[in-house]
């Protein structure tokens, strides 16, 4: 049940940014700040090239760009041309800018009706003089169309019968921004050509991005090495960037090598990471029209080196040296900023990282520059005196998500932001980066609210190092995790599998992969790609919708049998490749009576696809390089011994699996490139088709065995009820061999698993302990159980997990259920730890924007008028719990701060816990289990025992009198013996009463130290007090509430001593 | 004083016995809303100056100083102060249990012999910074550290941040009075971990003790060689029935709370009053409490509460005391602990845990550390003092004792012209062994119960 294949894939990018900002004004003499002389240690080496010495020059290219020039002076020509621009470091770790002249983009549109070649020249010229009339085309110098020739080729779309090839009219042109107008006029039929009928021309291949046509032209891939010959290499006079090296060079003479064999390897790769830290005001998340910027910390490191290059941090105001790290102080925060920029050039990153920097840090850099009016700032890419500029994207994709975020011209460094990798990749509860690096790297980091910052920055020195030392290390951990997940390694094997650029990956969605893939493959074999206006196919209405994958309907229940789950590894590319079902293999439904019967495949939707034979379809063959390219990876993988190797490779096969996947959802995107709802549609009903074959086949093939479930690549079957494992096994083994044969070649059933025992509650809910071997199980495999939901409370998380341990594991139903029940008798009576029933949301817009009365926002305007300084900010996260209040009040509105509670023993709504958290997942795990029992675990003895506690403000209490009362039976202790702790009654229990309260203060002691300590660990410094104010961790509430139950238990354990002081000798 | 007036009376010794100054250890109002920063911080103050003097001795010539880590200077040769950090990748750690098992309310840590690991790396932590130290170019090694000594530091900052170390030196033993001498042979007797309630114990083996320690046992010499023990020490575990995991599964098994519920059994102290009323008529004794016994978790331990042995502390014979404890006897000063420091350090670095060798020299260490237990608070768990780390040693004691060790050690060591006695004092219930010393010539011996079932 692979996620990726998701039937309507539809990523789309709406950016503002249009090709004319390529074409980049120069500000006028920037002088190279004057804050470089503080880094140069930091700089790269300065090895030679070696060009000199007639070596070729090899870069590992690791961005690219162009710009509009009005005359290549390389080529000595004196009209408009685009020069693409490729940055990349050489082997030693040289940075080297290549600029590379001479290509022009191209488009295709069909021959017009009755086309004679000598019309050819005719043709052009009337093109020429249309698009001349073009206001934006008047200041392109030179002809914008350079060249008009016939090309013989086929459309991608259809199959058609007989396989005629077409004549085709390439239109090469100036400037990329022409294609897109010129295709414009064409499709509109705009343009005279003079003896030929006006008429709308289709266009080929006008949607293509003009740096993937330009490297698929030049046959680059992503993060791939490419060659200068040094005879070919000329060197600038003028150095216009930042980098150590700029060569210029003809297209022509590139050298681009295919990502395989010895151009795996990586070059030394500067990385830096960074964070700011900015003062907010109380109560207000920091604005960059009024917040200063007060620290920047870089943690700057190189692939293959296990230092980092450097740890600087830049303060505003002095800052006290902070051992293992530079300090640079400024007076101003324009100098700070200033000096930044400065480091950048110096420092020269390849890859800039961070945590949220896309979001946050960069654009408060940028807009607080604009605020202070700093015009030497926005310069942080790697060309001299190009502005940065910030522009807002939206991002939809449905395997994403819609995310807007923001985009930056900062020619040649690559920004990954390690939130982002993170969203993308990893479902997880929290994303912050305290939560994520202790998932990770096990290492939790201190939390300083924005509120305390301030504080700090405006203390002394100290104060500041304090902070210095907090923000150094939220540089230092993006980087650790962008190593210890691997994210740069498989990000660049990603680029060089799918051939895009490394940035494209993060700021486009899959389906750029799939378009690249399937250019490249299509234009060698001379197939167009046509260009689709969104939805305009001729399938039928928009938003018409397909079947979907088929689900079996599950037999619900507890199975404490194994069952088997058969497998269909990698279904939808392997039907692909089955049923040869592509564009180029699809027949129209009017074209089918010219085909023989036997040449075409007809799918269980009704759709033809012509069999290999007659032609391979162009998505097979990219498939079947993908998956072969896969096996050789893993096949190596398994033989490399190193490390960094093994790393890559493994990337390697990964980015082949999630390339292989992302076709399917390609031809499915309703709104994408190129949809084709025919083939996803006989692909799905392909893999339905396929499903029910299983099922039946293994149903008569097995008797007695029975298929439970079913779900798009997968079914569970239950051979027989008395069965061990190992015989289920042989006998899933024996199932997914015979069954295979009835397929056709390369798909494969497969049987991997065996659920031993499993819980099916409903179709995509169940979980089960998985066995791949016999002696041991490998894991507890859950799906769809959430666990991980943030609306949810933790205790629900670990209440579920625990029972389908018991269940599972342990297969201890009444286990299970009396866990359930202590655990319910412990919420009743107040036994559960408060950090398990905080939930909390995110504050994302004013409260007076919310319309419905939602928890979170009732608590934020309570906090607000409790303490209008430290209430939380938009954008913070609230935590809270539920408490008791009046009769039918609201549950929004008896939200309360956890801390609050702590501190005042307000009363917790234990039951409104039980009533709408703990009862409805708990029920559906026990209904196939125990029936209707099910109700009895929620009602009964357990449930009878409710603790409450007493507030110790407000209310009732107004009304009460504080008096001394014993330890004993609370009976009040008269004052005349009130130093004593027991009435006279329970004196003669005095032993077993002082051991109880004994008791209780041994465990909070033992308690208090354990936090305590832990939290001094976790900040790193035993010397300071702890700030941290992180409330996902788990001690946060804790050891605040263990400071407040020992205070108590250990004044009730004075009593004592005072009243029998030590004899004096 | 002396001994036999006439043939068969025997006349216990006695010896001028003062209280040390423990009021540090005794806890009038403990307040717990701060943290555990500031006893690092009153540590380095205190000790900063003395390992400032000994350095200054043991590093003569043009050694620079540097009074701060943050003055710190890459590439010069110098000296540095600090408290030392360890970082531990097997150091048990509520939040690795917590990831384990989110569903514990308080998970109960993990104890093992030793926590050290390969990948231990030392830091040295002052006020102003900390910086971690590189043992390269010496002959030590990140093992032999603990966590919360103070400690002066020669050698280098290299490029790469860390502090490459040369030479080491701690504070030093601190200075302690000569004695006066004394005449006659005068012992106290050290037991240990007596272990009351113990499903191990051999009742008849306590029995024995009381019989021999009231004179009952052996011939004349015996009794003879009996009147000579002055005083007893019980160095804590008197019961056994706490261990924090019985208490825990108590508190997690208590269904309602209202319950009166008896954590402790209530037999076992019954018989631990009867146990020491009966010692007390014959021999005043100083008892400690241990980890196993009825008080408060966190170092110092508070004495036992008369409630709990409501005979026996009527006599004013029987000293109930802090853990730790000091005090003089015969102007010998004694220094007493349950041994839990002792232990925990053992954990932490890498002497071995059944070596009474390797914790001697803990002992010595600590008397060179001038700090009676530096892992807490960091894994020995103690109380989050504020204004003063008492644990600090101002003086040398005479004599330093730890109980409920696995076995019986001794050492004299030389430290200023004086002798100083280190001992271990095994644990009673598992060895049947207590400890005489001798408090003229600081030598001791060893005593066995035992009962041989056998014939």
């Amino acid at each position: 049940m692979d996620s990726s294949a998701s039937p309507v894939e539809d990523d789309i990018i709406q950016e503002s940014l249009e090709y004319e900002s390529e074409k980049q004004e120069i500000a006028e003499a920037v002088e190279g700040s004057n804050f470089e002389y503080l880094f140069l240690s930091y700089a790269r080496t300065n090895n030679p090239l070696g060009t000199q010495q007639g070596r070729n020059l090899c870069i590992l290219q690791l961005d690219l760009d162009f710009e509009i020039v009005e005359r290549d002076q390389f080529l000595k020509d004196s009209s408009s041309a685009a020069v693409v621009r490729i940055y990349g470091v050489t082997e030693s770790g040289s940075s080297v800018l290549v600029r590379v002249h001479g290509f022009r983009p191209f488009f295709f549109i069909n021959c017009p009706v009755n086309f004679d070649p000598v019309d050819l020249p005719t043709l052009k010229g009337c093109l020429e003089k249309r698009a001349r009339e073009l206001t934006s085309v008047h200041k392109c110098q030179g002809p914008v169309v350079r060249d008009l020739e016939v090309f013989e080729g086929r459309s991608l779309l259809y199959f058609v019968p007989n396989d005629p090839a077409v004549q085709y009219l390439k239109i090469t042109v100036a400037l990329p921004t022409h294609i897109r107008q010129l295709a414009q006029l064409l499709e509109r039929g705009d343009v005279d050509f003079g003896r030929y009928e006006r008429t709308r021309y289709l266009t080929f291949e006008a949607s293509v991005d003009f740096l993937l046509r330009f490297m698929i032209e030049t046959n680059m891939y992503g993060c791939s090495w490419i060659e200068l010959p040094s005879d070919k290499c000329q060197f600038p006079k003028k150095q216009t960037s930042h980098m150590q090296f700029e060569v210029d060079i003809h297209y022509t003479d590139l050298i681009c090598h295919p990502p395989h064999g010895e151009w795996l390897r990586t070059a030394p790769i500067r990385i830096l990471s960074f964070d700011i830290e900015c003062a907010g005001r109380p109560g207000v998340f920091p604005e960059p029209e009024h917040d200063q910027v007060i620290q920047i910390a870089n943690y700057l490191t190189e692939t293959g080196k296990s230092e980092p290059i450097a740890r600087t941090v830049l303060t505003l105001g002095s800052c006290a040296p902070i051992a293992g790290a530079r300090v640079v102080s400024f007076n101003s925060e324009s100098e700070l900023l200033e000096a930044w920029v400065s480091f950048l050039a110096v420092t020269d990153p390849d890859i800039l990282t961070g945590y949220n920097i896309v979001n946050f840090d960069l654009p408060y850099l940028l807009n607080r520059a604009n605020v202070l009016r700093l015009s030497t700032f926005p310069f942080l890419g790697r060309l001299i005196g190009i502005r940065t500029k910030m522009q807002d994207t939206r991002l939809s994709s449905s395997a994403f998500g819609t995310h807007e975020s923001k985009s930056f011209t900062m020619n040649g460094r690559v920004i990954v932001d390690m939130l982002q990798i993170l969203v993308r990749d990893y479902k997880l509860r929290s994303y912050s980066l305290n939560s994520v690096s202790f998932e990770f790297l096990g290492e939790q980091k201190e939390d300083v609210h924005h509120s305390i910052i301030t504080e700090l920055f405006h203390g002394n020195e100290n104060t500041r190092r304090r902070l210095a030392v907090y923000c150094l290390k939220d540089a230092y951990l993006p980087q650790r995790l962008m190593e210890k997940l691997m994210s740069l390694t498989n990000y660049m094997e990603l680029a060089r599998v799918s051939g895009i650029p490394l940035a494209w990956l993060l700021s486009r969605g899959h389906m750029i992969k799939v378009v690249s893939l399937l250019h490249r493959k299509g234009f060698a074999e001379g197939l167009l790609i046509p260009d689709m206006k969104n939805a305009g196919h001729n399938s039928g209405e928009e938003g018409e919708s397909y079947e979907g994958a088929t689900v079996i309907e599950p037999k619900r229940g507890f199975y404490n049998m194994p069952i088997a789950t058969l497998d269909f590894a990698s279904l939808y590319p392997s039907i692909m490749m089955a049923h040869n079902i592509c564009y180029s293999t699809f027949v129209r439904k009017s074209d089918v009576q010219y085909l023989k019967p036997e040449d075409y495949i007809r799918s269980p939707s009704g759709d033809c696809f012509v069999r290999p034979t007659i032609r391979k379809g162009v998505l097979s063959k990219i498939l079947e390089d993908l998956l072969s390219a896969r096996k050789i990876a893993k096949k190596e993988l398994a033989e490399a011994t190193d490390p960094f190797l093994r790393s890559v490779l493994n990337g390697r096969q990964l980015a082949l699996k999630i390339s292989a996947n992302a076709v399917y959802g390609f031809t499915g995107a309703s709104r994408g490139k190129l949809p084709c709802t025919e083939i996803s549609a006989s692909i799905t009903a392909f893999g339905r088709q396929m499903i029910e074959t299983t099922k039946s086949l293994v149903e008569s093939k097995f008797p007695s065995s029975e298929v439970i479930y079913g779900d798009t690549d997968s079914v569970m079957v239950k051979f027989r009820d008395e069965l061990t494992l190992e015989e289920s096994m042989a006998l899933g083994q024996q199932a997914a061999d015979i069954i295979s044969q009835s397929f056709p070649k390369p798909i494969k059933l497969e049987f991997e698993k065996c659920y031993f025992p499993y819980l099916l509650i409903q179709k995509k809910r169940y979980a089960g302990l998985l066995w791949t071997k016999t002696q041991t199980y490998d894991k507890m495999d859950c799906k769809g159980i959430e666990t991980v939901r943030r609306d949810n409370c933790k205790l629900v998380a670990n209440v579920i997990s625990k029972v389908l341990e018991k269940l599972l594991i342990e297969r201890d139903v009444q286990g299970a259920i009396d866990f359930v029940k202590r655990t319910i008798s412990d919420l009743l009576q107040n036994k559960v730890d408060i950090s398990l029933l905080v939930v909390s949301k995110e504050l994302s817009k004013a409260a007076a924007d919310y319309d419905a009365n939602q928890a979170h926002v009732t608590l934020y305007k309570k906090l607000y008028q409790r303490d209008a300084g430290s209430a939380p900010s938009l954008g913070d996260r609230i935590p809270y719990v539920t408490i008791k209040g009046r009769k039918d009040q609201p549950a929004h509105e008896r939200a309360e701060d956890p801390i609050y509670v702590l501190e005042h023993n307000l009363p917790l709504d234990t039951e409104y816990y039980l009533k709408n958290m703990l009862r409805k997942p708990l029920e559906r795990i026990f209904r196939p289990i125990i029936g209707d029992k099910v109700s009895s675990l929620f009602e009964g003895e357990h449930t009878r025992s409710i603790t409450v506690t007493t507030p110790s403000t407000g209310g009732i209490m107004r009304f009460t009198k504080v008096s001394v009362s014993c330890l004993g039976c609370r009976t009040p202790i008269p004052q005349s013996e009130n130093e004593q702790p027991l009435c006279k009654y329970c004196k003669a229990n005095e032993a077993s009463i002082y051991e109880k309260i004994l008791g209780n203060v041994r465990e909070y002691e033992r308690q208090y130290a354990m936090l305590w300590t832990q939290c001094q660990r976790c900040m790193g410094s035993i010397c300071q007090d702890v700030l941290c104010s992180n409330s996902d961790c788990p001690i946060f509430y804790r050891r605040r509430k263990v400071q407040k139950d020992l205070q108590d238990a250990s004044k009730q354990f004075q009593r004592f001593a005072i009243h029998s002081s030590p004899p004096a000798w | 004083m002396n001994g036999a007036a006439s043939p068969g009376v025997f006349y216990r010794q006695t010896v001028d016995y003062e209280e040390g100054n423990n009021s540090c250890f005794l806890l009038q109002s403990p307040i717990y809303s701060q943290q555990y920063s500031q006893i690092y911080f009153c540590r380095l103050a205190a000790l900063r100056k003395e390992v400032e003097s000994s350095a200054r001795s043991k590093w003569t010539g043009n050694v620079l100083f540097v009074d701060r880590l943050l003055h710190l200077q890459q590439g010069v040769d110098c000296v540095i102060f600090g408290v030392l950090y360890k970082e531990m990748d097997l150091k048990p750690s509520i939040l690795k249990e917590y990831s384990k098992n989110p569903a514990e309310p308080v998970p109960v840590l993990p104890v093992r012999p030793s926590f050290t690991s390969d990948t231990d790396t030392v830091i040295l932590e002052d006020e102003t910074g900390r910086i971690r130290l590189n043992f390269e170019n010496c002959s030590f090694g990140a093992d032999t550290f603990l966590t919360g000594t103070v400690i002066a530091i020669k050698g280098q900052e290299t490029p790469s941040g860390d502090f490459s170390v040369d030479d080491i030196c701690f504070p030093g033993i601190p200075s302690l009075t000569i004695p006066y001498s004394l005449e006659n042979d005068v012992f106290v007797m050290f037991v240990s971990g007596i272990g009351l309630g113990a499903t191990w114990n051999i009742p008849m083996r306590e029995a024995m003790f009381l019989d021999f320690i009231s004179g009952k046992l052996g011939n004349e010499e015996d009794y003879r060689f009996c009147s000579q023990i002055a005083h007893l020490f019980v160095l804590g575990n008197l019961l056994c029935d706490v261990g924090q995991e019985t208490l825990m599964k108590k508190l997690q098994e208590q269904q309602t709370v209202n319950a009166g519920q008896q954590f402790f059994n209530a037999e076992h102290l019954i018989s631990a009053d009867r146990f020491l009323t009966t010692l007390l008529s014959t021999i005043p004794v100083t008892l400690l409490p241990g980890e196993m016994d009825p008080t408060n978790f966190l170092l110092p331990q508070q004495p036992l509460h008369p409630c709990l042995l409501p005979s026996s502390s009527k006599y004013i014979s029987l000293r109930r005391v802090t853990n730790p404890y000091q005090c003089q006897v015969n102007g010998r000063n004694i220094l007493a602990c349950s041994g839990q420091n002792v232990d925990d350090a053992c954990r932490y670095s890498k002497f071995d845990w059944n070596s009474v060798e390797d914790r001697l020299l803990i002992m010595e260490n600590f008397l060179n550390y001038r700090h009676l237990c530096p892992t807490a608070p960091d894994t020995l768990p103690c109380y989050p003092y504020y204004e003063e780390d008492p644990f600090v040693l101002k003086e040398c004691p005479h004599i330093f004792v730890a109980g409920n060790q696995p076995a019986y050690g001794t050492r004299l060591i030389e430290s200023a012209g004086t002798k100083v006695c280190l001992l271990c004092v095994p644990d009673f219930s598992t060895t049947g062994q207590v400890v005489l010393l001798n408090l003229r010539t600081l030598t001791s011996q060893v005593m066995e119960f035992m009962i041989d079932l056998s014939s």
